[in-house]
């Protein structure tokens, strides 16, 4: 009963607010949110960067083979980090929100929202890093499989990137055409 | 040290020619089209310049022990993570530059890498589908 009661205040007390206020407010903490996806790339990376340097120690002949698929594997796990920079600026500078009709809490929950939605970007980050990863320890380990390790990697790539994108889709859902507003 | 050299070209390559064809349809297809080229011109070219600068983070990580690769590699990402941050932040606040097009040159490297690494053999794809016998 004290924990409904707490909420019923913490609700109030946000209504005390100026609309337009609680709207900025829930956007900065959902641009704070979509920036967590940017440690996924950043781990990812990491990982495939350690197996690349033990692939080379493994084998020095194939280094510049592991190294040049680490480069096209790492560059392509940096997608979801740059998709949550995008979402976290959109709600930070052009923001589309505050402008929005409707009961400002629903808002400012849709703003809280599409921020948290970009934290699934973690996965592909780490996903593609670690599939960079492996694809570079095995072009060390077997140089003349090359094409078809990049390839299933590419693939396994793509298709870890799937879920970053769902996330970007709400995120662009909840901000340009929430749907939320209209079952008010 | 050939074959690097190779594939960052063509890479480069790619992202001017999918640029190219973008901003070529903007003319034909935009009223104001201008915004939207610069900030392709823009993305594009800061996707050539993070690239440049994975592969001079990468290619000396590998020559450090894995541990001190990791760490090295993760702390050139968020380097190269902010710059990304300040290039959407200018095109987002100058009026004269589409964010659109920006965005859709920095994800222009990532087309072209699948385009050019995975959809280059038929035969690959064929194989994923046979049926295998035992």
């Amino acid at each position: 009963m004290e924990i409904t009661n707490f909420i019923m205040i913490f609700l109030e007390w946000l209504a005390s607010f100026e609309r337009r206020a609680l709207i900025l407010a829930a956007s900065a903490i959902g641009a704070g949110f979509a920036m967590i996806a940017g440690i996924g790339p950043g781990i990812g990376q990491g990982y495939a960067a350690g197996k690349g340097a033990e692939a080379v120690s493994y084998n020095r002949k194939s280094g510049k083979q592991a190294t040049m698929v680490m480069l096209l594997g790492a560059a392509v796990a940096e997608t979801s980090g740059i998709l949550s920079l995008v979402i976290a600026l959109i709600l930070l500078y052009a923001n589309p929100l505050v402008e929005l009709p409707g009961a400002s809490i629903v808002v400012a929950a849709s703003a809280i929202g599409a921020g948290l939605s970009m934290v699934a970007g973690i996965g592909p980050g780490i996903g593609q890093g670690y599939a960079a990863g492996k694809g570079t320890e095995m072009v060390g380990k077997r140089p003349k499989l090359q094409s078809v390790i990049v390839r299933t990697m590419f693939l396994g790539q793509a298709v870890a990137q799937t879920t970053g994108i769902y996330a970007m889709i709400i995120a662009l859902v909840l901000m340009f055409a929430n749907p939320l507003i209209r079952l008010l | 040290m050939e074959s690097m050299k190779r594939t960052q070209i063509n890479v480069i390559k790619g992202v001017l020619l999918i640029n190219s064809v973008a901003a070529i349809f903007s003319i034909f297809f935009l009223k104001a089209p201008m915004p939207i080229i610069v900030g392709l011109l823009f993305g594009a070219i800061m996707a050539i310049l993070n690239f440049r600068l994975l592969y001079l983070a990468l290619n000396k990580a590998v020559n450090l022990p894995p541990h001190k690769a990791q760490v090295y590699a993760s702390s050139k990402y968020f380097m190269r993570y902010l710059v990304t941050g300040i290039v959407l932040f200018v095109s987002i606040r100058a009026e004269h530059i589409n964010v659109l097009g920006t965005i859709f040159g920095l994800l222009s490297i990532k087309f072209v890498i699948l385009k050019t690494e995975l959809l280059n053999s038929k035969q690959f794809f064929m194989n994923i589908f046979k049926r295998r016998e035992e």
